[in-house]
């Protein structure tokens, strides 16, 4: 479980660490509990503090994600191939 | 070493280099590489996102243990003599390399940006529509189309809010210049559909990180519908991740997604050849909670909002692949920051 000050904190090391890996195309935060049926309003604010969070990395491809590691200061990352990203 | 013993050296080592690079006088923020970058050209074809002078990695040694990789681009005197002290405070476990300019395996100008989709193939408003409402196809007179987003209040004057590459397009992009609707590539004419002209944008340039794709034009008629399919949005409210989302745009009409992910930092975004390949800080992600995509080429500008009527962010961009259902991923600017930079707020 870790808070989202945490993750907060984890992801700007991430960044470091993955500073000029190529294919690398964003780095963020995602609620651990978003992968289950989302929800709608406000009530999301109020469930913010007991919500797990997790580092995302999106990355081109799968060669792209070698150098992901698997947890940073004990935050979990989860690595999502996108492809490309265009404006549009 | 093994290879979170490298990770973390070579963490350390960038910083040093971006310390060196500052006291240098040289462009680190230009870095995509935890090092210096040489300044301009900063694309790596000379136009897209920063591409570095230096860049540090991690070097498989074949027995399972790692050194620290570290190229250098040949002719820039400046960065060759970090990348030696760089390689100095490693010690032996550096393998220094120069390079030349390292190009993307991709077309020119990098990965481009999504082309609306086809008119035939649209499935949201490509037709001319008056009074103007939200989703609908618009752009500036020399871009294809896009969708026109939100009603905004500047200065006490209705505009309407879309993306800079839907209602600018380029840098050379002026006030005043006509915006149609539908969007040129729906069939729009300027004069015959003019709706108003381009009134003021967040620029993008090539090289700089942005946080939002954003311009507004204003309008030559007041009169205007300002519903979206849950009713009028007047309010907005930071994305906190895990919402169901819904937007109205001019190619997928309407569709739900739920926001997977929250400030979201070097995104790199596709604009083709005059832009090149942009950086982005903070953005929102949205995957598609039905069976097709969120968004396609066209979408851009669409207001993306709750369930609850409360409007989230300005959808600008999408991916080739990803999501739950793999149509791709979009991505958003968080709309605080879209309507703070035009000193804008939503109509009422």
């Amino acid at each position: 479980m870790a808070s989202i000050e945490q993750a907060r904190e984890a992801k700007a090391a991430l960044r470091r660490a993955l500073a000029g890996c190529d294919g690398v195309t964003g780095i963020g935060l995602a609620r651990e509990a978003a992968q289950s049926p989302g929800r709608s309003g406000a009530e999301d604010v109020q469930a913010e503090s007991a919500d797990s969070w997790r580092l995302q990395v999106n990355v081109v491809d799968a060669a792209a994600a070698g150098e992901v590691p698997h947890e940073v200061d004990g935050v979990a990352v989860a690595v999502r191939v996108t492809g490309h990203v265009g404006a549009g | 070493m093994d290879r979170d013993e490298a990770r973390e050296i070579k963490g350390q080592l960038a910083d040093f280099a971006r310390d060196l690079a500052e006291r240098a006088g040289t462009d680190a923020t230009a870095s995509t590489a935890g090092a210096t970058g040489e300044g301009p050209p900063p694309g790596a074809d000379g136009r897209g996102a920063a591409a570095p002078a230096l860049a540090l990695g991690l070097a498989p040694r074949g027995d399972g243990r790692y050194g620290i990789a570290v190229r250098y681009r040949l002719g820039v005197p400046q960065v060759r003599s970090i990348a030696r002290r760089v390689a100095a405070e490693a010690g032996p476990v550096v393998d220094v390399r120069r390079t030349g300019r390292i190009r993307a395996l991709v077309p020119a100008g990098g990965p481009g940006p999504r082309p609306p989709v086809a008119t035939a193939q649209a499935a949201g408003e490509t037709g001319r529509v008056r009074p103007l409402r939200p989703g609908v196809s618009i752009a500036h007179v020399d871009v294809t189309a896009g969708t026109l987003g939100a009603f905004v209040v500047v200065g006490g004057t209705l505009h309407a809010l879309s993306n800079y590459h839907v209602l600018a397009g380029s840098p050379r992009a002026r006030a005043g210049d006509a915006v149609v609707q539908p969007g040129p590539a729906d069939g729009g004419r300027d004069p015959a559909d003019r709706v108003g002209t381009l009134a003021r944008t967040v620029p993008l340039a090539p090289g700089r990180t942005a946080t939002v794709d954003a311009a507004i034009a204003l309008l030559t008629d007041p009169e205007v519908d300002l519903d979206y399919p849950v009713g009028r949005i007047t309010t907005t409210a930071v994305a906190v991740g895990g919402e169901v989302v819904g937007k109205i745009g001019r190619t997928t009409a309407v569709t739900a997604g739920r926001v997977t992910a929250i400030e979201l930092d070097d995104v790199l975004v596709g604009y083709g050849e005059e832009l090149g390949v942009l950086r982005f800080d903070d953005q929102i992600e949205v995957e598609s909670t039905g069976t097709g995509p969120f968004s396609r080429g066209g979408d851009s500008g669409s207001l993306v909002y709750r369930a609850d009527g409360v409007a989230l962010g300005l959808l600008f961009a999408g991916s080739e692949t990803g999501g739950e259902n793999g149509t791709g991923l979009t991505y958003v600017n968080p709309i605080d920051t879209v309507l703070a930079a035009l000193d804008a707020r939503l109509a009422r």
